[in-house]
Parts: structure tokens; sequence; C-alpha cells
């Protein structure tokens, strides 16, 4: 089917009036309904909320001019953010059940630019993991090839855009989160500066660390959802005041004076030859466009996913003592409260969850402190401080977002540490709470994968509140890829 | 580095009812786990001044994006409706979430 295909598209046609926002929806479920079979993306989809809102938008008609941003646009939410009456799970049995009594801020926000949200998407539990394997209800498969995994934490919303089956989607990106599985699914993924976007109705991981964000086809796509959902928030503490968002107008104005900086440290050891060419590639025609590239250190780059584990398995442990039973979710009573607690805790965590509040009360008990928790925020500031003072001399620092070109289903899940290092060069952003957008560069060769040729992702990091000019040189990157990037499955959806 | 009883501590610290197998699984994870993670004790920070604080942007004062202020007037504000907070629970009554009593 030949029509609208992005965001921005669909909103621009609803708002004409060329396309109903109840087709734009009923195309949606059906694409959705044709590739969930194969992806196993979605742990709820509710068709009759989502129709019953086309219809409505359908009968009130276009917004006003100026607003609207994403009016008829239909939006999948990562199962970690609050929906007012729909099952939130965080991808646990902990929360089986739970329906969120309010929604989270970028939940209004999309309601209020006319989008309309038809499911939730599958993640690792509590956002813990790098494959969506740690999910409770469901393996998430990556559209280019069943027998991979999507990556994650945020799979399914990364799968769900790479199939073709949505233009976009919301996940959160913790040390990765957002960026990790967009670069296996051929998708963009966008993690905002930190404070940009609202977390409240966001279900805390490790809060000094966690981001909203967009997944979408597109960088354009990107831009307009960061440009619906991001902006103050008094219900955020950490919401930067007085910030609005404005990245729209100028993502056509190339990258000709821009200067990016390539840090030696995640061009190296440890990730795939295919990956590392492809971005020098991308960089190479990067230069053409008249940008400079020169290389960089980024010296504590080494202690990064140490001290990113750290830091976040410690907040972890301290923000899931909220769930126990009391107020929502799973309770296993028992003679005591205590007793309560502890048994509730052992039968709604999985696996990795318990495994990271257990290294989370480790690192913060008395006695172990100051060696393992005040020690990773020592080398997280140390990370921040070498970004500032590249960031002196470049305007935007570019790597590879994955070190692997590939994930195998079941190939990681009994390896935590083998996991730990599929984030190794996307924590560093994250420790120093800058803006990171994974974008498609390339696609492998042919030779050497046994699921074909696969997207490479390419990641574009800035200085805080520099989240246009990243998405601006995300745009140039798209501009300039070789060929188009197009997942088997959306080639197929193409055809139906 | 970390033995059985360690693990049976961390565990009751961080309220999980371990059984005696996931006790073995998490003791030689962990084990590894932060055999790793010793490289941070590598990090030669002694010129690094002041107090961890600063590496944590929750709690950090330098850094342009963190403001002061953030707390607001300890005022009572429109909250949730206490029907709409106590839908999630099968354990509820008059109004307030049930328990077993806590003190003898």
């Amino acid at each position: 089917m030949n029509g609208p295909r992005t965001a921005a598209q669909i909103a621009g046609a609803c708002r004409r009036g060329a396309l109903s926002p109840l087709s734009a929806t009923r195309d949606a479920l059906r694409r959705l309904d044709h590739v969930e079979g194969t992806i196993d993306a979605l742990v709820h989809v509710d068709s009759e909320r989502a129709l019953d809102r086309a219809a409505q938008l359908a009968k009130n008609g276009p917004p006003a001019s100026g607003e609207g941003l994403l009016f008829g646009v239909p939006i999948a939410v990562k199962d970690n953010i609050c929906i007012e009456g729909v099952p939130t799970t965080c991808g646990s049995r902990m929360l089986a059940g739970y329906r969120p009594p309010y929604n989270a801020t970028v939940v209004e926000r999309i309601l209020s630019e006319g989008g309309i949200i038809v499911g939730t998407a599958n993640m690792d539990e509590f956002a813990m993991g790098s494959t969506t394997e740690t999910s409770a209800w469901k393996r998430t498969r990556n559209p280019w090839s069943p027998e991979l995994s999507p990556g994650g934490s945020s799979g399914g919303s990364a799968a769900l855009v790479g199939s073709g089956a949505l233009p976009a989607a919301l996940g959160s990106d913790t040390g990765g989160s957002i960026r990790q599985p967009a670069a296996l699914c051929g998708a963009v993924g966008f993690k905002p500066t930190y404070g940009t976007v609202s977390r409240y109705g966001l279900v805390a991981f490790g809060s000094s660390f966690d981001q909203i964000g967009p997944l979408s086809a597109t960088v354009g796509d990107g831009a307009l959802l960061f440009q619906a959902i991001g902006g103050f928030d008094r219900r955020d503490s950490t919401s930067i005041p007085g910030f609005v968002p404005d990245v729209i107008a100028g993502l056509d104005d190339g990258i000709d004076t821009i200067r990016i900086g390539v840090p030696r440290e995640l061009m190296g050891e440890g990730i795939d030859r295919a990956v590392v060419d492809a971005v020098r590639a991308s960089l190479e025609r990067i230069e053409k466009l008249g940008a400079s590239v020169v290389p960089i250190d980024l010296p504590h780059a080494e202690y990064a996913l140490c001290a990113y584990y750290v830091a976040a398995m410690s907040e972890a442990s301290s923000n899931l003592a909220r769930f126990d039973g009391v107020r929502y979710g799973l309770r296993e009573e028992r003679e005591s409260m205590a007793r309560t607690y502890a048994a509730t805790r052992n039968g709604g965590f999985g696996r990795e969850v318990k495994m990271r509040i257990m290294l989370g009360t480790f690192a913060l008990s008395a006695g172990y402190f100051d060696d393992w928790y005040a020690k990773a925020l020592r080398a997280r500031r140390l990370v921040a401080a070498d970004f500032e003072k590249a960031f002196q001399e470049v305007d935007l620092v570019v790597a590879p977002t994955s070190p692997l070109l590939s994930i195998g289903i079941g190939e990681k899940i009994d390896d935590p540490l083998a996991m730990y290092h599929c984030d190794a060069l996307t924590v560093p952003a994250s420790l120093a709470g800058l803006p990171a957008l994974s974008v498609p560069c390339a696609l492998s060769p042919s030779k050497g994968s046994p699921c074909g040729r696969l997207p490479i992702g390419l990641q574009i990091m800035g200085p805080p509140l520099a989240d246009a000019l990243v998405l601006r040189a995300g745009h140039a990157v798209e501009l300039t890829r070789p060929e188009k990037i197009v997942s088997p499955l959306a080639k197929d959806l193409e055809e139906v | 580095m970390i033995d059985h009883k360690e693990i049976v501590n961390i565990a009751n610290l961080a309220s999980l009812d371990l059984d005696d197998e996931e006790v073995t699984l998490y003791a030689s994870r962990l084990r590894r786990i932060l055999a790793f993670f010793q490289k941070i004790s590598d990090l030669d920070d002694e010129n690094e001044e002041g107090d961890a604080d600063r590496g944590n942007p929750l709690l950090c004062k330098e850094r342009d994006l963190c403001h002061e202020g953030r707390l607001r007037p300890d005022r009572i504000e429109p909250s949730l409706p206490p029907g709409a907070l106590l839908a999630n629970t099968e354990f509820s009554a008059d109004g307030f979430f049930v328990v077993k009593k806590v003190i003898e």
C-alpha cells in the first residue's frame, strides 16, 4: 500500500483532511496484526480504545494551525510508561494486571498533540537487559531475522518501528535502551539531554540516568516526537526549568561547519569490524558535506561500563524497594509483613532483576559504599569531564552504537557480563546526561552473516542541550546513506 | 570474596526470599560480576576533589543543567482520588491499604 508512511506525513495528511485519523489507525492495526506473529513485540493492544479515539479526532476535525503535531499518528509506548487505565507491567510478573490511575506527562503530551496510542511495547523486565529476553511475557524478535534479538531494553518499540508496522514509538534509555535496539532493528533512536523530557509516569529504574525518547523510521520523525513530548514539567524535579524543544526548523541546515570528534576508545577493541568500517565510511561521506572529522580521546571511557552498572544497580535497588505487594501488583501473603514482602518480591521479580537488586544493595551497604558506589560516582564525574573537555574542541562526538552487528536469541541470556558489554558504547553518554542519537548508517556486507545483510547504527553525541544539533547531524547521515535501509518484514508489509 | 553467608545477608537487606539453588547461582554470578567491576578500584581519582555526589546529576550543583530551588514549598495540592489509588489492590478497606499487624 502506498500512502503517508512517516509520522510527519500522516499528521500532515490528517491535518489537511487528505487522510482520516480513523483510516490511519485502522491501517496501523492491520499492519500490527500482520507482523506481530513474527516479532512478538506487543504486550497490550487495545484496538477498540484506539479506534474510539481516532473516531473522536476525526469527528472534531483537524486542530487550529500550529497545533496537532501528531494528529492522527498511531504510536506505541514502552510498557514502563503509565497510561491511565491501560495495563502497564514493565515486562514483569510483579506488575501483572496493574492499571495506572494517571497518565505519564509524555502520554498527556502525545494525546494533546492528537497522537493515537495503539498499544504497549515489550521490554526487558524493568528495563534491565539488552535483548528484551528478560521480559516475563515473551521474547521479541528482530524484524531483520526472527533468529536475532531486537536488542533492548526497548526491543518491542524498536521491532515495531523496524518492521514498518508503526512510524514511531516511545522507549526509555538508562544505559542505551533506546539507541542499542534502534541500531539492531534499523530504526532511529534518540535519547535526549537528561532533564528535557519529563520522567513523570515513567516507572523508575536508575533515576539519574532514565530518559524517555522516541524510536522512529526517520530522524525527522524522531525530532517531531521529541518536539511533542519534550519541555519543562514541574512534576519531575529533574526537569530543566524553562526548557522548550526547538528541533524541527533547523533539521535541514546541514553540517558544513561542524567539527566531529571520534574517540579512539570507542572505535577499537571488541567492536565488530563491519560496524567500525560502516561508521568510518559514513564519516567520510559526512566530511564531503564540509564537516571536519578529528580523532579525540576520552581517557576515562574504560571505566564507564563499571561505573554505569554499579551506579545504575544501586539506584535500581532503591527504586525497586517500592514493590512490596502492599499498594499494587503481586502480593504473596505470608504470616508476617516481612515474610510477605520477601515472598512477594522473590515471586514477582525475574532472575536478572533480583541479581541487579542484590548487586545494588551490596554496593550501598555499610562497609562497601565508599569502595563501590562512591567510587562509581567519581568515575562518572571523570567521564563527564572527558566529554566537557572534548566539547571545547569539537561540536559533536561520533561512535558506533552497538559493538555487535547482531545478537542471537538466547546467545547472551545466561551470561550477564557478556550482556552488559552490549552497552559499552552507549553508557558514556548516559553517565554524562548527554543527548545521543543512533541513526542507521549502512547495511552490513552480505558476506559473513547467516542472517543476511543487517543494519548498522551510528551514534552521535552532543553537549548538554545540543539536541537540535545532534538531530541535524543525524539527518545529514540519513541523507548520505548509499542505500535504503528497510527490513525484509517492512518490505513484505508494503506488498500486503 | 563474596560467600553464601554474605549472599543471604544481602538478600535479607533487599527483602528477597531466595531458595538454596538461587543462593548458589547468585553467589557464583555476583563473584564474577564483582571481579569485573573491581576495575573501578584502579581509578586514579586522587585529584578529584569534593564528594562523590558531584557525579550525580540529581544532586550536583555545578552543572548548568542543575538548578537551585528544585523543591517546591510543602503545600497540599490536588492529587489523585483515594479510590483510584486503592483500585490496584484487593487488600483495602475503608479507604486504607490493609496489611498484617506489624507492631505486636
